[in-house]
């Protein structure tokens, strides 16, 4: 595109023109680089064609520019048709948040088969997801995908507790102890690993993996305390609760067509759910709701700081 | 032949079916598919940047083309679409759909003239 024979006002408006796009494209690092590049080879191979067909060259490279249409139309365009996900993408990428709701609500979530089944789906479908590519879908289940190493560590947490006594007097229970114990940081090791993975995507995508962590975990520690008590009651009634507004928030994230809108979707509905967290017995006084969503809303952008941090530091 | 509005009005809903059909004779890149179909169509059809981009970008999400960056004997890298086999069986369908609606589309379109 920066060819010898152009004249400093073509050039300062493609400049300007790359510039404006790259303001509207919004899209992840990577992916704009790549789409710029592609951009700018395009203008290049347009502008030697007018060139050829007897246009002055910086007619041409003007030409050029002129034919990619207004920048915002063209990454409006563009943002559509690589994120905004179709009704039926968004409305399957609420699935899984959905069935957790439905397991907590009723409490099947005691019925170990069908735990089990539930656990193995969502595992199944979001390897499924990777092996397509991570589609639109692919974050949301991969979110509640993410959460079960860390049940699974809750289960082997109380394997370890159950068997640490007599672990030396049964081969069995010894065995048990030492599969719990190796499970735990190998548990952590592929959490780290897969938010990683999605950090280096677009922190966006960290984000969406982060979104259950906070009421499972929540969940868990009620669960530890209460023990049987818990199979419906209103803590897990809240939590199924909370599950099924990210279900529906999960729609709205999907269907946004900007990072911006992505990005606002995700902090209104976090406020919205510590909201409602108030229905479990926590304060709803306004200092109290203030400060959950401040630890909510920052937990959740955290990935966008780590990026950020990282840039600066290269 | 200039492109009236109706023709326009087509061509939107096909573009789709034009670039993979492009493609599928061999992998090209962005530039390269504009002009393949111009020439292809005798200059009839034209399809502009705004809309090849985007569809390029949304054949990709739906996995039926893959990008693939390719250095030219110049030197310079280009960024080729290759037409993927979900690609080629979408295609096929829609030239068999496409068969049938201009079959049944010229029997209706040319009223008297057919019976």
């Amino acid at each position: 595109m920066s060819g010898p024979s152009i004249d400093g006002g073509a050039r300062a408006a493609a400049r300007r023109y790359f510039a404006a796009l790259e303001r509207h494209l919004q899209l992840d690092d990577a992916d704009e680089r790549d789409l710029l590049r592609e951009l700018q080879d395009h203008v290049s191979d347009r502008a030697d064609a007018f060139m050829r067909a007897g246009l002055a060259p910086d007619a041409a490279h003007r030409r050029a520019i002129a034919a990619l249409g207004r920048p915002e139309a063209l990454a409006h365009s563009i943002r559509q048709a690589r994120y905004a996900a179709t009704w039926r993408e968004a409305l399957f990428a609420a699935v899984p948040a959905e069935l957790t709701a439905v397991l907590l609500a009723t409490g099947l979530w005691r019925a170990a088969p069908l735990a089990l089944a539930f656990a193995l789906t969502i595992a199944a479908v979001t390897v499924w997801g990777l092996w397509r590519g991570r589609p639109v879908w692919f974050y949301p289940w991969a979110s509640i995908a993410w959460v079960l190493p860390f049940i699974a560590g809750y289960l082997a947490f109380l394997v370890i507790s159950a068997n640490a006594r007599d672990a030396l007097a049964s081969p069995l229970s010894l065995g048990a102890l030492v599969a719990s114990g190796a499970y735990l940081p190998l548990g952590l090791v592929v959490a780290g690993w897969a938010l990683l993975a999605a950090l280096r995507r677009d922190w966006l995508d960290a984000t969406v993996l982060l979104t259950p962590l906070v009421p499972a975990l929540a969940w868990l520690l009620h669960l530890h305390g209460a023990g049987a008590a818990a199979s419906v009651d209103r803590m897990t009634m809240t939590v199924a609760f909370v599950f099924a507004g990210m279900g529906a928030c999960t729609v709205g994230f999907l269907r946004a067509d900007s990072r911006a809108a992505r990005v606002s979707t995700i902090v209104a509905s976090s406020i919205a759910l510590v909201a409602a967290t108030s229905m479990a017995g926590a304060s709803a006084a306004p200092a109290a709701l203030v400060a959950r969503s401040v630890l909510l809303v920052a937990f959740l952008l955290s990935p966008a700081l780590v990026t950020l941090a990282a840039r600066r530091a290269a | 032949m200039k492109l009236t509005r109706y023709v326009t009005q087509l061509l939107k809903g096909n573009t789709d079916v034009l670039i993979l059909s492009t493609l599928e004779r061999e992998p090209m890149y962005g530039h390269q598919i504009l002009e393949a179909i111009e020439v292809a169509s005798d200059g009839t059809l034209s399809i502009s940047e705004g809309t090849l981009y985007p569809a390029l970008q949304r054949l990709t999400r739906e996995g039926r083309i893959r990008p693939r960056w390719t250095t030219l004997p110049s030197g310079k890298e280009r960024k080729y679409y290759v037409i993927t086999p979900k690609g080629e069986r979408w295609l096929a369908e829609c030239r068999s759909q496409w068969g049938e609606f201009a079959a049944a589309f010229g029997r209706v379109a040319r009223g008297g003239a057919s019976g």
